[in-house]
């Protein structure tokens, strides 16, 4: 097996008295897609912001190939090589489709300096996830599937080699889904390590070996999809009582 | 390219107008660049940033002071630039660090804070006359209109160097930056960009550029006090200025700043107890009117369409 390219140990998040992500120990090996699944409220983004710096652990430690990346600031740990996507879809408004790219090129891993190899990256970018065509409009004009490409496009333009992607899925008709599913594949096939948050457990499967699933900030199972689709407390806690009492009746 | 061949067209123009210019004239169009520099500087924090710095004229009055107090000591305009400069940098990045913390509307109060701070503390400053002032030496010239001209020339030299920067930026990494932290600055961190960094570095910048037109300001008037050179609607009038030409756009800031610097002059000086009243209606009237600035409503050609959209979209 590869080595392991982002663990977690005791992550902890609170709110007040709200435990968010309760004590939740991960290790992603370099090269998979890894999913994270569970309910809304479940705590997944929490641990996605917990990742990327966006919010302070109040307990526990990140690894990112063995350099402990909690505490560290979020553009430092962008800039290292891990970058994600926003559930709520955070576009550069007033900016152009090539402009929003290329914010990602400018300051990510790949460090285009010069605007003409950031502009050539940025291109490359926009025809492997399909907005070539509407690199010139503004990204305010741009409906959600597109809006969801462009989430996925920056985080590539910072050639990161973990990537995370907050339910880039949700909202998207079936085709528009199998369409960022090929480009998952697609991207990672290219060797960079995926991490998919998704609350519908559907759009996971088909990707992942291996998911874990959170419940109340608590990881409650951890295995292949297989696995996971058999395992009673999932189906209880994640997919309630009525799925569980249809699986034995069927 | 295209697009600043008609700006560049201006320029010349300015550059060969002063000796067929009359004192009062000369007088209009030396504030009018005043204005489009001053603009030009806060368009950078508060337009392409979107930290709307309230208290920008606060480097204004510290260059403004730093010059008027070392020139009575002896030494020489350009070199009173470089502490100029500094102090505004340095003051900036000091109080930067907490203030730029703050966002939207904090940060536009806590800035104006600092301004009437400075001010205050400027007022019972005995090295820079306290409230009385301060009177600098006159520059020497072989005529009233040579030496008005020289400062013309001064202050549009400086506009040509924060157009010039400005320019640079749209096409840099720093500025794709500044752009995105004032879209949003989770999204902006999550892009890998240093935002605490970017936006000191952008006030600094602007607070430099505004300190130099200070300075140039005060040896222009050669008196100079508390009050007129801290006044708080000298950095309405840049905000008025950026949003009626367009903020976040090269030449947006110095449209701006000659409309309304023409404005006034034409009309206020008119009505100078009603100067408030305009310049909230050209506040409201643009915000509804042209959103994004004068500039925007003539890229590709004026529009009746696009203006009745905009008060569709900005009406209640
Ligand atoms: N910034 C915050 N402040 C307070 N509570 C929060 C904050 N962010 C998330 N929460 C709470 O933490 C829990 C987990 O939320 P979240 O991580 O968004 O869940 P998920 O992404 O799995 O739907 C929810 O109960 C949510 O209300
Ligand atoms: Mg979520």
């Amino acid at each position: 097996m590869s080595s392991v390219i982002l663990k977690g140990r005791g992550v902890t998040k609170k709110f007040g008295g709200l435990v968010a992500v309760n004590s939740v120990d991960f290790d992603i090996y370099e090269g998979e897609i890894f999913g994270i699944i569970g309910p809304n409220g479940a705590g997944k983004t929490t641990l996605m912001n917990l990742i990327v710096g966006l919010l302070p652990l109040t307990d526990g430690e990140i690894y990112f190939k063995s350099v402990k990346i909690s505490g560290k600031k979020p553009y430092s740990i962008a800039r290292l090589g891990i970058a994600r996507t926003f559930q709520i879809v955070k576009p550069f408004k007033g900016m152009t489709v090539i402009e929003n790219i290329m914010v990602g090129a400018f300051f990510g891993h790949g460090n285009y300096t010069s605007y003409r190899e950031a502009r050539e990256r940025a291109e490359e970018i926009a025809k492997l996830v399909g907005l070539y065509e509407k690199r010139e409009e503004l990204v305010d004009h741009l409906n959600l599937a597109q809006l969801k490409r462009i989430e996925l496009a920056r985080a590539l333009a910072l050639e990161p080699e973990v990537l995370l992607l907050d339910e880039v899925m949700a909202g998207l008709n079936p085709a528009e889904m199998e369409k960022i599913m090929n480009l998952v594949r697609e991207i990672n096939a290219k060797g960079v390590t995926v991490i998919m948050i998704e609350h519908i457990m559907k759009a996971v499967m088909g990707l992942s070996r291996r998911m874990m699933v959170l419940h109340f900030g608590t990881k409650i199972a951890e295995g292949t999809p297989e696995e996971i689709s058999q395992n009673e407390e999932v189906i209880k806690a994640y997919l309630g009582e009525r799925y569980g009492k249809r699986r034995k009746s069927a | 390219m295209k697009k600043h061949l008609i700006p560049l067209g201006f320029l010349v123009l300015l550059v060969i107008l002063p000796p067929f210019l009359s004192g009062y004239w000369l007088r209009i169009l030396t504030g009018v660049i005043m204005f489009a520099t001053l603009t030009e500087a806060i368009n950078i924090i508060a337009g392409y940033a979107g930290y709307p710095a309230f208290g920008n004229v606060v480097f204004f009055g510290m260059g403004a002071y730093v010059t008027a107090v070392l020139m009575n000591h002896g030494f020489g305009f350009f070199l009173t630039l470089i502490p100029s400069i500094l102090s505004a940098v340095v003051f900036s990045v000091i109080i930067g660090l907490p203030v730029l913390r703050l966002r939207g509307h904090y940060f536009a109060i806590a800035s104006l804070g600092v301004n009437v701070a400075v001010m205050e503390i400027v007022n019972n400053l005995k090295i820079a006359g306290a409230a009385e002032g301060l009177t600098l030496p006159l520059k020497k010239g072989a005529s009233p209109h040579a030496v008005y001209s020289y400062f013309y020339y001064l202050f549009l030299v400086v506009l040509v160097l924060s157009v010039i920067f400005t320019i640079w930026l749209e096409k840099n990494r720093f500025g794709f930056g500044l752009r995105a932290i004032r879209v949003d600055e989770d999204g902006a961190l999550a892009m890998g960009i240093n935002t605490p960094l970017y936006k000191t570095l952008a006030w600094a910048y602007s607070a430099m550029f505004t300190a130099i037109v200070g300075s140039i300001y005060a040896y222009w008037i050669s008196y100079i006090d508390p009050e007129t050179v801290f006044e708080p609607i000298i950095s309405v009038k840049m905000f008025v200025m950026m949003l009626l030409g367009g903020a976040s756009t090269v030449y947006g800031p110095l449209i701006g700043a000659v409309l309304l610097e023409l404005i006034t002059e034409l009309v206020w000086s008119k009505f100078v107890n009603i100067h408030g009243i305009v310049l909230g209606a050209i506040i409201i009237l643009t915000v509804i009117l042209i959103p994004r600035g004068f500039l925007d409503l003539f890229t590709g050609g004026f529009s009746w369409r696009r203006l009745v959209q905009n008060i569709k979209e900005n009406m209640i």
